[in-house]
């Protein structure tokens, strides 16, 4: 997770690379549109089948995750996100 | 999104599996922003010949092998391999990724870029003028046509910028548009002294200055030396990108759509601040990581030289020797290297033990021959990102120091040039 990424142009070949080699991100959750995360994923997708969802997060998700927020990305891409207070992990 | 005809028939596959699949992603990226239309572009400068990782490879593979060409000239950035150089990279990762290098340029050619390789495309004879659209990834060529010369496009990366070339298109959005590209922070630039005002050395630290207090705006210099050259807004160009994010600035008096701060402001209210003689100070510290003692290598030329830089170091180091065969070196374009080499600098830099190299960039691995320890610099872009990518730590100099330290063997200050807050 991170609240946004330092502009480089060279993000959409090692986002893919990472993809290809399967040590890539699970998902992605990041505080705005990402267009560069965005074409590394598709390029991915593309060239090797890899899925990586990227879950865009307001401000207040944000502080949210820093409380203890969990989010689940399944692999057609559906993410859920919840609030966890105290205890066990929502998503054992 | 709404598509003309001809972006219509792209979208549906009616153009073939690659134009499907690079509207397609212009598409996604366009909606991601809001974006209603694509607006056409005159050129495209594409960043996927300057690392050798293997997505770039298979992506160009599959466009030469489905017979993909693109749809305007396209220029490529740098690579690895120099060809006059064979042993710059003369170890064995080195000759591998130099090798690795030309049969990833070669795929380009297949598909019709202009084997350019250079990140500085813009001294390329009939590059594009105030007001074309186009599309640029290198972080430096970026603010520069943007800035200097007037060109419009957005910071793209790796992919997009293939994509918007072998479609001819680009989102109509931000810096692309003319709502997008009007000052949102306003910078004074306090005076200097006069020795330093007139040194490119002043450029660099202005541009580190304005990178580290611009954040995502778009920032509008008053007070920068009216006698600046293109070749000086160059250096604000390149280290404002590289110490920040700046894509576009604007400079009154200097820069095309600022001939008053309210022209580049569009006369709205703006954020004030400066950019002192402190923060020039506090920038040149930050870029300097020895100070005195002896030094390993020299390198100019981040971003590629112009003539102008290939000639002035050509003048100062005429007649002197770079002491014990240190490595110094300076990068350019194969089209400066032409025209520096008919008025004989070529041949004045070599005799004086200076290396000229092209077609590649030597803050990237693999480790240029010599590249390690104490390296001096007059290039803020290179200070900045040299210690990351090399073993190396880095000074940044005005010109006229790396010389004399170079011949000398040991850092030179120039004492015209000190500057105290």
């Amino acid at each position: 997770m991170v609240s946004n990424i330092r502009g480089s142009g060279g993000t959409p070949g090692n986002l893919a690379d990472t993809l290809r080699r399967g040590c890539g991100p699970a998902g992605i959750v990041i505080g705005y549109p990402d267009i560069n995360i965005m074409t590394g994923i598709v390029v991915a997708e593309r060239l090797y089948g890899t899925a990586c969802p990227m879950f865009l997060a307001d401000a207040e998700q944000r502080a949210a995750f820093s409380s203890g927020a969990q989010v689940r990305i399944s692999q057609a891409g559906l993410v859920t996100f919840a609030q966890r207070a105290e205890g066990p992990d929502l998503f054992p | 999104m709404q598509l003309t005809p001809d972006e219509q028939a792209m979208a549906d596959g009616r153009r073939g599996p690659v134009l499907a699949f690079a509207i397609g992603l212009l598409m996604k990226a366009g909606t991601m922003h809001g974006v209603q239309r694509f607006e056409p572009i005159v050129a495209a400068y594409t960043n996927t010949t300057f690392a050798t990782i293997q997505p770039h490879y298979d992506l160009l593979k599959w466009l030469a092998e489905e017979g993909a060409r693109v749809a305007v000239p396209t220029y490529t950035n740098v690579g690895v391999d120099d060809p006059d150089n064979p042993l710059l990279r003369r170890d064995d990762y080195g000759k591998w990724a130099s090798e690795r290098s030309r049969d990833l340029s070669a795929l380009h050619d297949r598909v019709g870029c202009k084997l350019a390789m250079t990140c500085a495309p813009y001294q390329l004879p009939g590059a594009p003028g105030l007001g074309s659209q186009i599309a640029v990834s290198e972080s430096n060529a970026v603010s520069y046509f943007n800035s200097v010369v007037g060109a419009r496009t957005l910071k793209y990366g790796d992919y997009i910028d293939i994509a918007a070339a072998l479609t001819g298109v680009v989102p109509h959005v931000g810096l692309h548009t003319d709502e997008g590209r009007r000052a949102t922070l306003h910078l004074d630039v306090a005076a200097l002294p006069e020795a330093l005002a007139g040194d490119d050395l002043s450029y660099q630290l202005i541009g580190h200055a304005m990178g580290r207090k611009a954040g995502m705006k778009i920032p509008v210099l008053t007070g920068v030396n009216p006698d600046a050259t293109k070749e000086n807004l160059r250096g604000i160009s390149a280290t404002g990108a590289s110490a920040g994010g700046v894509a576009l600035y604007h400079a009154v008096g200097l820069t095309p759509e600022a001939a008053t701060l309210e022209q580049a402001t569009g006369g709205e209210a703006v954020e004030e601040g400066e950019i002192s003689v402190a923060d020039m100070v506090a920038a040149r510290r930050e870029m300097t990581g020895f100070e005195s003692g002896p030094i390993d290598a020299v390198v100019i030329g981040t971003p590629h030289a112009p003539l102008s830089e290939v000639g002035l170091l050509a003048e100062l180091i005429a007649g002197q020797m770079v002491k014990d065969g240190k490595p110094f070196y300076i990068q350019m374009n194969r089209f400066v290297l032409e025209c520096a080499r008919e008025k004989g600098w070529i041949e004045t830099l070599r005799t004086a033990g200076v290396t000229p190299v092209a077609d590649t960039c030597l803050y990237w691995r693999p480790v240029a021959h010599g590249l390690n320890g104490r390296v001096m610099t007059n290039s803020g872009k290179y200070a900045y990102y040299a210690p990351g990518e090399l073993p190396v730590e880095t000074a940044i100099a005005s010109l006229r120091e790396c010389v004399e330290s170079a011949v000398r063997g040991e850092v030179w200050h120039d004492p015209d040039l000190v500057l105290e807050a």
